[in-house]
């Protein structure tokens, strides 16, 4: 082993661990991977069913298109990835219409939309979002539906943030911190929607071999029992069965309670009771196919006028090799209310679903993630602004380092992993 | 080091079509484009509607300039 170079091994192959890991192997550090389940990926990969590309979480999307954290992440580890990013990024629909919604700054929304959330000129705009992050950050945030009102935002303003907000940080734009919202928005430097045309298996599959490329191993069905500590020290984990592996590095990517599970006895127990507080997001995905085409347009379909959907993308328009030639393909997310009946929501949200799409249509599946799963990632909220989220690296734990969606970092949806990354990456490269 | 590409999607109102009198089979739209959709059939190029990502870069590629952009009614 070269000098300086210390045996890293990662617990979990979602998105945060899979580049972690790639990145480490890279620059020639000895990587071991170890996953749990018997495929790779977590939550940002699909599964082929009957030429159908049904993801397990993240809709093939990169929020931040070109510009965001996960881009720059994938350019560093030397993996290529093919991007459309539809213009406009958005399509409203309301009262049988299609607004187009720009989420770049450099094109101005159209007068209907202007007219239909309130939000006319954009000094004003601009400077009250300035004043909202600056209060936020000095501690006093505010919910971002509050802040829609204050830059004199309509019924349907608020409506629209609270489909947006659902969709990018799984929670409802009252609950949603303005200053988490903001700060995404700023740190992904208002990136817009990018679609990975091979879809989000590909581009996991590609960062494998990356990183095997670079001497990695990549080890399945190999789930951890624990992390070893030793005088403060993360000195390697145990596998099920017994078998521990050295390590100079723990990369943990298996959720942060799961994590301090692993833990045990070492486990900070300020970031446990931390942990405790936080509420996870919770939602469905519904995975929908037709004969029909499902939508003209390229674009995330915001649905205004129904009550359980907020977003649907339209997955086999915007690429052919997700599906099988003969159907259309479409992906919606619905944003479960933890305080209600699932199975209600469930079956309102597909009722409203296949009228909006058409006749034709059928859901061939629904996924659900839900209460303390490790995988669910947790909520971006107004009262879990920046002191909740538990950090990259633990207090009196050194060698573990977390990554994932539930760690501290901004950026809408998947980028937030991204960030995460490339700011525990500056860290790691100093070392 | 690979960085990876992006495509603007939806910027032709429509799909482009290939004029068949000027299209001389070189397959530079093919190679171009990102969405896997035009094929080349007998010696002619042909962009296959259903696919296509309006990102009009075939358009630009097109070193025959048979490739434009047709006002008609969106696929179905």
């Amino acid at each position: 082993m070269a000098s300086g170079k210390r045996r890293v091994v990662v617990v979990g192959t979602g998105l945060g661990g899979l580049l972690t890991g790639a990145f480490l192997a890279r620059r020639g550090h000895p990587v071991t991977f170890l996953e749990a389940q018997s495929i790779i990926g977590g939550r940002f990969t699909h599964i082929d069913y009957q030429g159908f590309a049904i993801p397990t979480g993240a809709f093939h999307a990169f929020p931040g298109g070109v510009r965001g954290h996960l881009f720059r992440c994938l350019c560093k580890i030397g993996v290529h990835v093919s991007l459309v990013e539809p213009a406009p990024s958005v399509m409203v629909a309301v009262d049988g219409q299609r607004l187009p919604l720009h989420l770049d700054m450099t094109r101005s929304q159209s007068p209907v939309l202007r007219r239909l959330v309130g939000v006319n000129r954009r000094g004003p705009v601009t400077r009250s979002a300035a004043r909202m992050l600056i209060a936020g950050l000095m501690g006093r945030d505010l919910p971002a539906a509050e802040g829609m009102r204050r830059i004199g935002g309509t019924e349907a303003g608020v409506r629209l943030l609270d489909r947006l907000t659902k969709f990018a940080l799984s929670v409802p734009a009252e609950e949603a911190s303005a200053v988490e919202l903001l700060r995404s928005i700023l740190s992904q430097r208002f990136g817009r929607e990018g679609f990975l045309i091979h879809g989000s298996g590909s581009m996991i599959g590609r960062i494998r071999t990356a990183a095997e490329s670079s001497g990695a191993e990549v080890r399945t069905a190999a789930p951890v029992r624990r992390i070893i500590v030793e005088g403060g020290h993360a000195r390697g984990v145990e596998v099920e069965g017994g078998e521990s592996l050295d390590a100079g590095w723990v990369i943990a990517n298996a959720g942060v309670r799961r994590t301090l599970g692993m833990l045990g006895e070492h486990a900070p127990s300020r970031v446990v009771e931390q942990v405790a507080t936080l509420r996870p997001a919770c939602g469905f995905t519904h995975a929908v196919r037709s004969r029909n085409r499902l939508h003209e347009h390229l674009s995330i379909e915001i649905p205004l006028d129904l009550r359980h959907i907020d977003g649907i993308m339209p997955v086999s328009n915007l690429s052919r090799f997700l599906c099988p030639p003969e159907w259309h393909f479409a992906l919606a997310y619905q944003w479960m209310d933890p305080a209600e009946d699932p199975e209600k929501q469930l079956e309102a949200g597909r009722r409203e679903l296949l009228e909006h799409l058409g006749s034709g249509a059928e859901i061939m599946n629904t996924a659900c993630y839900h209460s303390h799963n490790p995988t669910a990632n947790i909520a971006q909220m107004i009262d879990q602004h920046g002191k909740s989220r538990p950090p990259a690296i633990l207090p009196g734990i050194e060698g573990l380092f977390l990554v994932g969606h539930d760690v501290q970092g901004y950026g809408t949806a998947a980028e937030l992993i991204g960030e995460s990354c490339l700011r525990l990456w500056e860290r790691l490269e100093r070392a | 080091m690979a960085a990876g590409e992006a495509v603007r999607a939806g910027l032709l109102e429509h799909p482009p079509t290939v004029r068949a009198e000027l299209c001389t089979g070189c397959t530079q739209c093919l190679l171009t484009c990102p969405a896997g959709t035009i094929e080349r059939r007998g010696l002619k190029c042909e962009i296959i509607p259903e696919g296509c990502i309006r990102c009009g870069r075939c358009l630009t590629m097109c070193p025959n300039e048979a490739i434009r952009e047709v006002n008609g009614p969106a696929p179905p």
